[in-house]
């Protein structure tokens, strides 16, 4: 994708490449390279940038806060379950 | 269990939020490593496990749990398309100064249980797209391959899914008092504001019904004011 050949005068929700970029990179929010590539592609404007960072902190906020913690009794039983199956060549420790 | 023990936690959230009860939420997950133990065969050691135990929970879920009679029914929600498909970005850059940070510090400000709720509020179509790409961080490619269904199909969804949890987050803040009338603003919790429970005596959750329209039409004006 190519740069902006303008910036977006301070305001992203005008800037339809920052838009279409920032979208575009949300699906992989979580892969440092992806958006440092991102953000290297934003360079040139900060509100752009802003709107980024912006972008990817709700949604590590969004995670954090969505966050369960399994039941005790679900990873015993789970254990189990599995320690009964005999596969060739693979034990419960391989998963 | 061995490496895919510290995915557990990661995987019952994911869980909760597909089924959006408790005793499904353990089937599945127990389910998922039932499959994933006995496929671990055929798992290649370079691939990703975890996406790997995400694609089989995702598979695990539409075929058996998605018509669970456990899960609560999901209000109809009517979706607003002036809401700027990325669900914040543009709400508040409407030119008023204010900080992008606001949107994150109304989401930390939020209880969790009303973030969670907002998401399982999300119809399954949508909601499967939007926790995978938006909550758990995989790639809209990923999201495709998990669902086996085209790229496009994937963006369609997430931008519905959005739109629907960005009503319901709106609804909240509305509630929690976060989100004043005035479109496009965001008060921190210390401010002076008065929410939903000052105003009426009733407690947020009972505001809810009376708040649904208004907020969607707050909404629609503060995407109307950041697209302007």
């Amino acid at each position: 994708m190519e740069k902006p050949t303008n910036a977006c005068a301070g305001n992203p929700a005008d800037c339809e490449f920052a838009q279409t970029l920032i979208a575009g990179a949300m699906g992989a929010w979580q892969e440092e390279t992806y958006v440092a590539q991102m953000r290297a592609q934003l360079s040139q404007c900060s509100p752009c940038l802003l709107a980024l960072d912006a972008e990817i902190n709700l949604r590590r906020t969004l995670q954090a806060k969505s966050q369960e913690r399994a039941p005790q009794n679900l990873r015993i039983h789970i254990s189990r379950t599995l320690g009964k199956i005999r596969l060739d060549g693979i034990t419960e420790a391989d998963l | 269990m061995g490496v895919a023990e510290p995915l557990m936690d990661q995987l019952y959230s994911y869980a909760r939020r597909l089924t959006r009860n408790d005793a499904d939420a353990e089937d599945l997950v127990q389910d998922t490593y039932l499959q994933a133990y006995k496929g671990f065969g055929n798992f290649a050691e370079d691939s990703n496990l975890r996406a790997w135990m995400y694609r089989i929970m995702t598979n695990a879920f539409i075929n058996s749990y998605r018509k669970s009679k456990h899960a609560p029914p999901i209000a109809d929600t009517p979706i607003d398309d002036e809401i700027s498909d990325m669900y914040f970005f543009g709400r508040i850059a409407d030119g008023s100064g204010q900080p992008y940070s606001a949107e994150a510090e109304f989401l930390s400000s939020l209880p969790d249980f009303e973030i969670k709720q907002a998401l399982e509020s999300i119809p399954e179509h949508y909601r499967v797209p939007v926790l995978l790409a938006d909550v758990e961080g995989f790639s809209y490619k990923e999201v495709a391959d998990f669902l086996e269904v085209p790229h496009g199909t994937v963006m369609s969804r997430l931008h519905r899914g959005r739109k629907i949890l960005a009503q319901e987050l709106y609804e909240a803040g509305r509630r929690y008092g976060y989100i004043s009338e005035k479109p496009g603003e965001l008060e921190m919790p210390g401010e002076p504001g008065t929410t939903g429970e000052q105003q009426n005596g009733k407690r947020p959750k009972d505001n809810q019904q009376d708040n649904r329209q208004d907020s969607q039409q707050a909404a629609a004006k503060v995407a109307a004011t950041a697209g302007s």
